[in-house]
């Protein structure tokens, strides 16, 4: 019986799974979920700018997308180093002080006497900066140092000085390849722990949504976990046939509930893989062609087991028994809230328990 | 001739506070629209719900909202290039310092928005000229202030291999969102922008436009001393008042909040810095500028009378409500403010006074009743060289498109010779002759320097 209610709950946790999956496609949520964080994390107050947006601003990054509202989850962390680095390195405001530098040195000997402290520390300034040759490192140094403080100054700081140290110095002569080959991977390993980070948030996420869409769907559907465990309780023809359809469908049910999963951890590969077996899985139209192969065999099972699940049988259009309408109403929502909360488990979850279920019978 | 726009916007809903629609709406409708808009599907689907209601209103702030919730700054600028049909026409771009108004910071910041206007001029270099938004709680003194916006000035932005230009070329001001334009932090700034000639433009529409949304910060900041006259500026007062609708939909604070705001506003606030500028202001000292040096050496101490007044646009005029309150068209209501005149008339009169204040006609032009004050305005002998035409882009969006705000008052004004000037319409004066002579300045001559 306990198998049968799992074997419930896990195609539950896919229907719910696709639900959320085409709400975040027509949403774009992925992409733009990071972009959140990535604004969020590089809004620099000190300087009162944000390299997110001036990253996004950037062509390799922005014809990711094809509209600024859908934007792509997908950046390269390649692709992002070297972005951010030329974010940072062309924005004016850099090049407005380093201008600035510039300009009050050339007017060095027309300045008054107490001022050429000043022009001695610009110089100074100046000339640290320009041991760089390549253009792009000497405006992100010149960033680094002319900016004021902030976490994120302190990033690229650590990045430049670690990719500095990485490369060592012949002859007191910079290796500048080397040193911009160090700040990429310094960036991208930050921008991979990052992706990391945004997929466990993402996830997190997408576990609070799934048990209110769970709950939801369940009240629409009916799918009373309560109500389902009284039915198999009391009869077990219905257990053997849903038991029947998870073994018939088996490998086809875990590739699926698998494959929703990957999106949701950003495993292209994995997904790729999976997609191949199952049918392509980007986009809305193949997602609807998933779906509707899915609630086929979803409408067959309920024939089969003639479990009363499904918008005929919902509460809005059941009657009420006269008897106890309360204790009604309550075990109702107490089945919604728990199919609800098995469906923020996800299906790999439930698939997972049934085969070790399954392995130790 | 080059006829200009003064007065544009090119700022999205990324360069305004996060909480910007909550300005001008209930929290919780700007909120869901706000949720809304921020997806494709959504965007497209208010856009289609609000064209099919049968309010003009409804279609118009679909526009506003559409052009504000843009991927960038150029592509507003572009929306706006679409709806003149003269290639050589140039637009004012105003930048605005928003960060303090109480509705939290912005997503871009104000140097991601400068950074973004300087992508616009990059590749308009001659269309497009920027006004540099600042505020006194911008940076930490005056000094800092004026050194920030000497050497954003300054910049050479490369156009091209063989170009470079002068990226800004005007300074504007916002004081309803919390400060007055006599504030000491802005004095040394506007002491450099009139020994360059660099104009300046400040918001003055009656209870128009974007305010402070903090009680807590308007109560301190409404009775500071005037630096210029020594004296407690004392008379404004928090404008608390109560209504159960308002209440209800969470506005009230809100309500107060911008009737406060009036008070850094209204023309009269301008008066004590007008005349310092206007009389025998000694020149700042510490000036390294390589063209004030020369101009210095040249012609040794600048005998005080030579020095120009600082060039101030008022813009709106007040208003369209204050146009027609001023000349009778509609029955005439006593402003919030230290000076119960209306704004329109005190304006008036402050040009007549001082030779540097200059207003502009945007957003009030939308109301298409101010055309015949405005015109025979034009043909006042004291009135008549200080009227700018522009047209407040996009946010008249909520009231008229741009293209039948700008053809409609073009084509009257056309047609319109102007009599104290033979050969000239009342179109050449309004969006030429005046504006160039209010724009020129160290940094723009008439040509992008």
């Amino acid at each position: 019986m306990a198998i049968s209610i799992v074997i419930c709950w896990a195609l539950f946790a896919i229907l719910c799974s696709l639900v959320h999956e085409a709400m975040a496609q027509i949403k774009a949520e992925r992409g733009r979920f990071m972009k959140y964080y990535l604004l969020k994390q590089f809004q620099d107050l000190s300087n009162d700018i944000n390299w997110a947006e001036a990253l996004y601003q950037q062509g390799s990054v922005s014809l990711l997308s094809r509209d600024d509202r859908k934007p792509s989850n997908d950046i390269d962390p390649l692709v992002f180093a070297k972005s951010i680095i030329a974010a940072v390195a062309n924005s004016h405001l850099v090049n407005v002080k380093l201008q600035e530098f510039g300009d009050v040195i050339k007017r060095g000997e027309k300045t008054l006497p107490e001022e050429v402290s000043k022009i001695e520390s610009y110089t100074a300034v100046l000339n640290d900066l320009a041991r760089f040759k390549n253009p792009v490192l000497y405006k992100f140094n010149a960033a680094i140092s002319l900016l004021l403080p902030s976490e994120q100054v302190s990033l690229f700081s650590s990045a430049l000085s670690n990719a500095a140290s990485q490369s060592g110095n012949a002859n007191n002569i910079l290796d500048e390849q080397a040193i911009y080959q160090h700040l990429i991977e310094h960036l991208q390993g930050w921008y991979i722990e990052l992706s990391q980070r945004l997929t466990l948030w993402y996830k997190k996420k997408t576990r609070v949504r799934l048990f209110w869409l769970g709950a939801i769907l369940a009240l629409l559907l009916n799918v009373d976990s309560v109500q389902l465990f009284g039915l198999f309780n009391k009869n077990p023809a219905q257990q053997q046939a849903i038991m029947g359809f998870y073994k018939e469908n088996q490998s086809y049910l875990e590739k699926l509930a698998s494959s929703i999963d990957s999106i949701d951890r950003n495993e292209q590969s994995a997904a790729d893989s999976m997609q191949q077996q199952i049918g392509p899985f980007t986009g809305l139209d193949s997602l609807r062609k998933v779906a509707a192969v899915y609630t086929g065999k979803l409408d067959s099972l309920q024939k089969a087991t003639n479990l009363p699940v499904g918008y005929q049988y919902s509460v809005f259009r059941s009657e009420v028994p006269s008897h106890h309408p309360m204790t009604y109403f309550l075990l109702k929502l107490i089945g919604i809230l728990i199919s609800g909360f098995a469906a923020s488990f996800g299906a790999p979850f439930w698939f997972d328990l049934l085969r070790k279920a399954y392995s130790f019978k | 001739m080059q006829y200009y726009n003064i007065h544009s916007h090119v700022f999205t809903m990324r360069n305004a506070p996060e909480r910007f629609l909550s300005l001008y709406m209930p929290p919780f409708a700007a909120n869901l629209i706000d949720k809304i808009t921020n997806t494709q599907a959504g965007a497209s689907s208010m856009a289609w719900l609000l064209s099919k209601l049968p309010s003009n209103i409804a279609k118009r702030y679909a526009s506003f909202l559409r052009i504000g919730k843009s991927s960038d700054q150029i592509s507003v600028f572009r929306t706006l290039l679409d709806q003149y049909n003269d290639p050589g026409f140039r637009f004012v771009g105003l930048t605005m310092y928003m960060e303090n108004t109480g509705a939290l910071n912005s997503q871009t910041g104000f140097e991601g928005q400068l950074d973004g206007v300087l992508d616009i001029k990059k590749q308009y270099p001659d269309q497009f000229l920027i006004f540099m938004g600042i505020d006194p709680r911008w940076k930490v003194s005056g000094k800092e202030l004026r050194k920030t916006v000497e050497s954003k000035f300054n910049y050479r932005l490369s156009v091209t291999a063989t170009r470079s230009v002068f990226p800004f070329v005007g300074l504007k001001l916002y004081p309803s969102t919390g400060f007055y334009a006599f504030d000491s932090k802005l004095t040394e700034t506007f002491e450099w922008a009139a020994d360059n000639g660099v104009p300046v433009l400040s918001h003055c529409n009656y209870l128009g436009g974007i305010y402070n949304n903090d009680k807590n910060y308007l109560r301190l900041a409404l009775k500071p001393v005037d630096p210029y006259t020594g004296q407690p500026y004392n008379s404004p007062e928090y404008q608390e008042s109560f209504s159960f609708g308002r209440w209800i939909s969470g506005t009230n604070d809100a309500e107060n909040n911008k009737r406060t705001c009036s008070y850094f506003l209204e023309p009269s606030g301008f008066t004590s810095l007008t005349n310092y500028f206007h009389s025998n202001r000694q020149l700042s000292q510490d000036y390294t500028d390589d063209w004030f040096l020369a101009y210095r050496k040249l012609l040794g101490n600048i005998p005080p009378r030579m020095r120009a007044a600082l060039k101030i646009c008022l813009a709106h005029y007040g208003g369209d409500d204050q146009i027609l309150m001023e000349n009778g068209k509609i029955p005439t209501k006593v402003p919030i403010g230290v000076n119960p005149e209306n704004w329109c008339g005190q304006i008036r009169k402050l040009i007549r006074n001082y030779e540097g204040i200059y207003t502009d006609i945007s957003y009030a032009l939308s109301n298409r009743d101010t055309h015949e004050f405005i015109f025979s305005d034009l043909e006042d002998r004291a009135l008549g060289d200080r009227i700018l035409f522009g047209t407040d882009f996009f946010l008249t969006e909520r009231e008229l498109p741009e293209k039948q705000d700008y053809t409609f008052f073009r084509d009257q004004a056309q047609k319109l010779p102007m009599k104290r000037m033979p050969g000239r319409t009342a179109w050449d004066v309004i969006a030429s002759l005046n504006t160039e002579k209010f724009l020129q300045s160290k940094f723009y001559d008439g040509t992008v320097i």
